[in-house]
């Protein structure tokens, strides 16, 4: 069994897509708060925000097992959710609430023409919102930043064996113990003299 | 540009059929807009919980197997409670002692009772007669009945499992789950068939189907999941209704004190009858039956509205106020007074079920403008 906090998303991706939902799970805990938290900001509405976050993941649902990930899980989830907002927006009676500020950036005339670039101020528009998530949740989000990297992985890296890996990390462990005791004994030593 | 044509420009976008400069500026813009600074509350509240409950229930099967989120929050709930009991057990058996010694009474002042919303509580009756309280602890097989395996699953569900076919044969055996006020229960029968009862309901059924039929008998209210099977229709019965499907999932509200018998339909198809009548009607998925002073009335409802109490949330839809509160009082387990005549007031919006009480009293007070206050265990109702 694995504990899932520990994978890596493209981990828990290619888990999920083959039909492990508490992967899906995991993918769910990590990234709602984030979404959603932007979603209710661009829509104002704590109701659209919800449907918007449901309906994201269920399309994640069933399009997962298909799903060829040429992009960052992040950035597949981040590209919907503006999608899904702009949705809504085009669906609003108050579409015109956000025209004033759409002619107003076509007049300034500062345009990002850099394709990774606005992805990037996208990514961090949206991560912005840990911000404001309590310090439980804002840790859960974080695990997606981390890169476990299994044995076999780092094997692969290095280019040596995984039985190299794992007997360096068991001779670093004894060690580890020798010197642990060497400390003890110094300690007790000084101790009762 | 106009409305118009933004909206014309975002729907563009969408489809992947605008130029690059419309893309770059739509994109660009978007980041513009969020990047502002929005006066927002931090609410996060129930919200997870609740996008995650409608996420399993709309795909079906899908995510069913998965427990949400329950191990890491029961497990610090049961470490809440069980101090909490120790600490009142402590106190109680030293005032005890300081009572003796002193031989002074004392009169106790009024508690008032904490209001807690409900959980996974109810009674199992076994068909010998005894009785097994099913709550928080004890997971595990429970009894065996009929060649039937009786086992209590962690999170509310109680799953009955053949064991050994033989000795099933030809039973006759009747169990009955019986919910309080601010209980619920999950059961999944022999045949596979899933039930959800909620606050104030009771499943009577036999602990191994029969060939022919499959009957149960229902009080209160129940959203069933009924497993397909050609050979033997499945009869749910109410004090005065019947509901007959072969499988499908639907939800019948009979609650005694509600003068409507609803029977809600989400997937597959439903005959509703009328006991010891020649009276029915079948119900498409979307459809609602209201059956009252022996009429039947179809209407559309959204069904998914209709199961939201399985799903962890209240929603009231155009409900009167007295229905409203009626569901409130059920799983909060407290009774309801109104101070005056409150006419006729309609009631909308969603709220989870797990809130603190003062939370949804609160959103009931800001869609209708009256006052809600608890006192005891009575919500006291006023303009």
């Amino acid at each position: 069994m694995y504990n899932y906090k520990n994978l890596s998303d493209p981990e828990l991706v290619d888990l999920a897509r083959k039909g492990d939902h508490i992967a899906f799970t995991q993918i769910y805990d990590r990234y709602w708060s984030v979404l959603y938290l932007h979603a209710k900001k661009m829509l104002h509405d704590e109701e659209e925000a919800k449907d918007i976050i449901q309906n994201l993941f269920y399309n994640l649902l069933q399009a997962i097992p298909t799903l060829n990930f040429q992009i960052s899980l992040s950035a597949y989830l981040y590209r919907s959710v503006r999608n899904m907002v702009l949705d809504a927006i085009r669906h609003q009676q108050t579409a015109a609430r956000y025209l004033e500020s759409f002619n107003q950036t076509l007049q300034e005339n500062h345009l990002i023409t850099d394709d990774s670039v606005r992805e990037r101020e996208l990514e961090r528009l949206i991560e912005n919102e840990i911000k404001r998530l309590p310090k439980k949740m804002r840790e859960v989000f974080l695990l997606s930043r981390k890169e476990h990297l299994s044995h076999k992985q780092i094997s692969d890296r290095l280019g040596i064996t995984e039985h190299t890996i794992k007997s360096q990390i068991g001779n670093a462990i004894k060690i580890l113990r020798m010197k642990i005791n060497v400390v003890l004994i110094v300690i007790l030593y000084g101790y009762f003299f | 540009m106009e409305e118009a044509e933004f909206k014309n420009l975002l729907g563009k976008y969408l489809e992947g059929n605008c130029t690059k400069e419309e893309l770059i500026a739509l994109e660009t813009w978007y980041i513009k807009e969020g990047n502002k600074d929005h006066i927002q509350d931090r609410g996060l509240n129930d919200a997870k919980e609740v996008i995650w409950n409608r996420l399993v229930a709309r795909s079906g099967t899908q995510l069913s197997e998965v427990k949400k989120d329950n191990k890491e929050r029961s497990l610090y709930w049961k470490l809440g409670i069980a101090s909490s009991i120790l600490i009142v057990l402590t106190a109680g058996f030293y005032s005890y002692r300081a009572y003796r010694n002193s031989q002074t009474f004392k009169t106790s002042s009024l508690r008032t009772e904490n209001i807690l919303p409900g959980g996974n509580k109810a009674i199992l009756t076994l068909s010998n007669g005894a009785k097994v309280v099913l709550d928080e602890t004890h997971n595990g097989q429970l009894a065996k009945n009929s060649g039937i395996q009786i086992v209590k699953l962690s999170d509310g569900q109680l799953l009955y499992k053949m064991s050994d076919r033989k000795n099933s044969m030809g039973s006759t055996d009747y169990n009955t789950i019986e919910t309080p006020l601010g209980g619920q229960y999950q059961i999944i029968l022999e045949d596979n068939t899933k039930v959800w009862l909620n606050a104030g309901s009771s499943l009577k059924y036999p602990v191994v189907f029969n060939a022919k039929r499959r009957e149960v008998e229902l009080t209160g209210e129940g959203y069933f999941e009924v497993s397909k099977d050609k050979q033997r229709r499945f009869l749910v019965k109410t004090e005065t209704e019947q509901v007959e499907v072969f499988g499908t999932h639907f939800n019948i509200n009979a609650y005694k004190n509600e003068h409507l018998v609803k029977t809600t339909l989400l997937e597959g198809s439903v005959k509703v009858s009328k006991k010891g009548t020649e009276g029915f009607a079948f119900l498409e998925p979307g459809q609602q039956s209201e059956f009252s002073k022996g009429k039947f009335q179809i209407v559309h409802v959204d069904a998914e509205e209709a199961i939201a109490w399985k799903n962890g949330y209240f929603v009231f839809d155009n409900d009167d106020l007295q229905t409203a509160l009626r569901k409130v009082a059920r799983w909060y387990s407290v009774d309801i007074e109104y101070k005056e005549e409150l006419g006729d007031v309609q009631i909308g919006g969603s709220v989870s079920k797990f809130s603190d009480i003062n939370k949804v009293l609160s959103v009931l007070h800001l869609t209708t403008g009256l006052n809600f206050k608890v006192e005891g265990r009575r919500l006291i109702v006023s303009r």
